[in-house]
């Protein structure tokens, strides 16, 4: 890898793997050797159905959880696995806004309470009225009044509350923000303010960010890359564009098939019905082979024994899968 | 400035309504008062505040509750409503020490094990607390008391070893789940120190089951001092205490049954009134979404 | 009471209010819903918008600070909402059933699959047959089969959390379905669920509504599960029907500005960007605004549409629209 790139790549996931060790012996795979890659200023965007190592991911970068093995590096340096190693410049360079607003923000102290915590701590602001100043202008920089400093989290809406979770992680001037699902518990009148935000933000900003989330329909117009996971694995990256016009990988086709979708032109985008069955297996009884072998409408023998290597299929954009990689390898013996 | 005030105004009014709406708070609210108040000024509103000590006039012993003594008078002739009002001010004085020194003594250690789980900390403050809460309160209490000398400050001593471990309890469970609500999490990623983590973050939500607790408990410590008294190990004659005045009353049963009855009731009371009074403030606790 | 066909359910000028400290919340605020013997209907509309009261109301269910203000709710000719407890018992047993958004709070941990099954049916069969548990057993296995469950007889021995959570969910709808049932309402059945997951258990419900000629309303926030499931769209907002139309029609068509920017906020395929989103949120109900509930978010609203409330009216085949700027 040459230098230059490597400077572009504010985080640098490397074959990560996070087992949990449960009673009785059984052992949860939760993420199963990933390697993502997240340049500065671009949304990454992880989608998975619920067990498929998505937040896991996150939880690992963050912090939150100790990596079984691999590395994460974060603007060329390698981080500390345990979050009290890590220095407090590290930590809040990376930021993380959680799924639920209902139980991100302390219920029993007011906004500029829960803001004022991060801005003392990272912004090292002394000074009553410095602090009160910063609070605003986090306040303004997600487009809530001034006023919202003085109420209390549980007074507000859903969305309001998110944005003021996103004005909390802006905090300590961070380059990175990890969004778990930040809109899936709202509206979608509230989700298109709260990502309408995020966009104009990150441009303002020039942040990046590691977007979780399930829905593909949103990924489509937020995300620079898409990432597909299934029980832990990468099944599919691509540049969005190249994602949306062609996507190959079986679990993928079932994913976007399966989204309910309210325009004649978007039923055209979907590829062809692939009709969805089965449900994600359990992480700690994974099958043999390709772990979506199970649920796949192309399994073929080799499916159940042996898992499919990463290929890239064109520049950008790489397929983990035994049909795929058949077909290509078929096309270029035609060649 | 007014338009502040007026805010303030509403959420007293909102928080009145939320605790009213269960009428048996109020009832709780209201026998709570009436006790507090009959015990700050029990020398000023009884009938007869030298009755309170050793004071005998055999010619009214034995009176039945009537016009001149309303619960009556005991064997040597104290009017025992006046006994009556003098011991809910010991038994509160009682409750109010034990609760101020052993809810902040088992909260603290509770919410620091809950917050460390799994580590020895935990293993330590937990095994203990168990150790404490494997005999029953009552027996315990009892126990340490009849190792000591029989008094007041004693048997106080003696109902706080034994209660202690309960608020570490709570507070360990409490702390426990909150501990996982995303806030702390956030906290404690972003460089959150330990101190910031306890007595920011966990503790103002810890408080509503603990003051819960209190309240109810004020009760059941009045109950577990009357019990000590009763068979000799709390407050000493000639000074009132409800249990005390039920053992002495014990031989005059049947015919004179005011000397038990009353004191009786005076309990029976007290814990009625601090337990509902205790199911309001935890409505009035809650978190609740406008 | 299957004797009456064809005489469906429906929903007349529905208003109830919540008692707060401070007034009353007004809630539902003249609701309108119709639907024929076999029909689904979808009921959208953000969060708080009174989408889940109504449902309750239905079932009788509502808080106790809810007070019923005026309204009917007709059901094969009856007034649900005049029923004792005796009559609302037997119309939930028999008539009506509901599935929950949250599958896992809506079954009972501490029940297996089979015990839950066979008591919700303790009351639609005879128990005084000592057979009926051996029947109701033989239907709950048929029942679970029919919700695309494998295996039913393992599952009938399992605990809710031993289940995935569709499988929980089908578990309920198998339970809503295990006795014959005429109108089925259905709280945001797979909002909690994985889009893959989704999708079966919605076409599961469409399905089983069309071969048991069953009504179907659907609450959801999801103008896509919509499109798929329902024949016919009310678009609820703030308590009060903003539109009403077939499904198709009122997705291509849409009369109401409301409905309009509900569509635009969804995050397309098509990847055209994000739209800006509604401003503002729903009114507040204490003091809700005296005509249009709509008009502090609406872009045309108008002097009149403070005033004076609007009405639905037709505004092209089958398709009203309560707005005061339709047609002009």
């Amino acid at each position: 890898m040459d230098k230059n790139n490597n400077k572009d790549i504010i985080l640098d996931i490397r074959d990560l793997k996070k087992y949990f060790y449960m009673p009785k012996g059984i052992v949860v795979h939760a993420v199963e050797g990933v390697n993502l890659q997240l340049k500065r200023g671009e949304t990454l965007g992880l989608v998975g159905e619920s067990g498929s190592g998505k937040s896991t991911i996150a939880y690992n970068v963050i912090g939150m959880y100790e990596p079984t093995s691999g590395e994460i590096l974060f603007d060329g340096e390698a981080l500390n696995p345990k979050i009290r190693k890590r220095t407090l410049k590290q930590k809040g360079n990376m930021q993380i806004v959680f799924q639920d607003p209902g139980s991100s923000l302390n219920p029993r102290a007011t906004i500029g309470k829960n803001l004022a915590f991060p801005v003392k701590l990272h912004g090292g602001l002394k000074d009553k009225n410095e602090i009160h100043d910063r609070i605003n202008e986090l306040l303004q920089f997600v487009g809530l009044p001034e006023e919202y400093a003085e109420k209390f989290p549980l007074s507000i809406g859903g969305g309001e509350r998110q944005l003021v979770c996103i004005a909390r992680a802006l905090a300590s001037n961070p380059e990175l923000i990890i969004l778990d699902e930040p809109t899936s518990a709202l509206d979608v009148s509230i989700q298109a303010k709260v990502i309408r935000r995020l966009i104009d933000l990150q441009k303002e900003l020039n942040l990046s960010y590691l977007f979780i989330t399930h829905d593909l329909s949103l990924m489509r117009n937020l995300a620079t890359k898409v990432v597909i996971l299934y029980l832990g694995r990468v099944c599919e990256i691509a540049d969005t564009a190249e994602f949306y016009a062609s996507p190959l990988h079986p679990y993928t086709q079932m994913l976007l098939s399966s989204i309910p979708v309210v325009t004649e032109e978007e039923e055209k985008l979907r590829p062809v019905k692939v009709e969805s069955r089965g449900e994600i297996p359990n992480p700690a009884d994974m099958p043999a082979g390709c772990g979506f072998h199970t649920r796949c409408s192309r399994c073929m023998e080799i499916c159940k024994t042996e898992h499919p290597r990463m290929r890239e299929v064109s520049p950008g954009h790489y397929v983990c899968c035994h049909a795929v990689e058949g077909r290509i390898v078929e096309s270029e013996k035609k060649d | 400035m007014e338009k502040k005030q007026s805010k303030k105004v509403l959420t007293w009014k909102k928080q009145w309504y939320r605790f009213s709406r269960n009428k048996m708070s109020v009832a709780g609210l209201v026998i709570v008062i009436l006790v507090i108040f009959a015990a700050v000024f029990s020398p000023f509103i009884t009938p007869y505040p030298q009755h309170a000590g050793a004071f005998t006039d055999y010619a009214s012993a034995n009176m039945a509750p009537g016009s001149e003594h309303l619960f009556g008078t005991d064997y040597i002739g104290r009017d025992i409503l006046t006994r009556v009002i003098f011991a809910f001010r010991n038994a509160l004085k009682m409750a109010v020490i034990v609760l101020v020194i052993s809810v902040p003594v088992g909260s603290v250690l509770g919410m620091i094990a809950g917050i460390r789980q799994g580590t020895w900390i935990d293993t330590l403050i937990m095994r203990i607390t168990d150790v404490f809460l494997s005999v029953p309160s009552m027996i315990l209490a009892l126990a340490i008391a009849s190792i000591l000398k029989p008094n007041l400050t004693n048997a106080m001593l003696a109902i706080t070893i034994s209660w202690w471990p309960w608020y570490c309890r709570l507070a360990y469970g409490t702390a426990r789940s909150i501990s996982r609500d995303n806030y702390v999490r956030y906290a404690e990623l972003t460089g959150g120190s330990f101190v910031h983590i306890v007595f920011k973050e966990i503790l103002p939500n810890c408080i509503s089951p603990i003051l819960t607790k209190m309240t109810l408990d004020v009760g059941w410590v009045i109950m577990t001092g009357a019990s000590l008294s009763y068979v000799g190990l709390g407050e000493q004659a000639p000074v009132p205490a409800l249990g005390n005045m039920i053992s002495a009353g014990i031989k005059y049963l049947p015919n004179q049954w005011w000397n038990t009855v009353f004191p009786a009731i005076g309990i029976i009371v007290i814990i009625l009134g601090f337990n509902l009074l205790g199911d309001g403030i935890s409505d009035l606790l809650a978190v609740e979404e406008d | 009471m299957g004797s009456e066909k064809n005489t469906g359910f429906e929903i007349k000028d529905l208003k109830i209010s919540f008692k707060v400290f401070n007034g009353e919340l007004k809630v539902i605020d003249g609701v309108n819903i119709k639907l024929n013997r076999g029909e689904r209907m979808g009921l959208v509309g953000e969060a708080g918008c009174g989408k889940t009261t109504t449902l309750k109301s239905v079932l009788g269910i509502l808080p106790k600070q809810a007070m019923l203000k005026s309204g009917q709710i007709m059901f094969n000719g009856e007034d649900v909402l005049k029923f004792n407890s005796a009559q609302m018992q037997k119309f939930r047993q028999e008539s009506c059933a509901m599935v929950f958004q949250d599958p896992s709070s809506a079954l009972n941990p501490i029940f297996k699959v089979k015990d839950l099954m066979i008591n919700g049916m303790r009351n639609s069969l005879n128990t005084k047959d000592k057979s009926w548990e051996k029947e109701a057993y033989g239907r709950a296995v048929k029942a679970l089969g029919e919700v695309m469950l494998p295996d039913p007889k393992r599952i009938m021995e399992n605990y809710p959390f031993q289940l995935s959570g569709g499988m929980r969910q089908r578990v309920c709808i198998a339970m809503a379905l295990a006795t014959d049932r005429h109108l089925l309402l259905a709280d945001e059945p797979t909002t909690s669920l994985d889009v893959t997951i989704q999708e079966q258990i919605l076409h599961l419900i469409h399905k089983l509504s069309v071969e048991k000629d069953m009504s179907l309303v659907l609450v959801t926030h999801s103008m896509g599960v919509i499109r798929e499931m329902t024949d016919r769209v009310s678009i609820m907002y703030a308590g009060t029907i903003m539109e009403v139309g077939d499904t198709k029609d009122v997705l291509e068509n849409p009369g109401h500005p409301y409905t309009r920017a509900l569509i635009d906020c969804i995050p397309k395929l098509t990847g055209d960007g994000v739209a800006e989103g509604i401003p503002g949120r729903v009114p507040d109900y204490l003091n809700p605004p005296k005509g249009c509930r709509y008009v502090e978010r609406c872009p045309k609203a108008t002097a009149v549409c403070r005033e004076e409330k609007p009405q639905l009216v037709e505004c092209g085949p089958n398709h009203m629209v309560a707005c005061h700027n339709f047609g002009r």
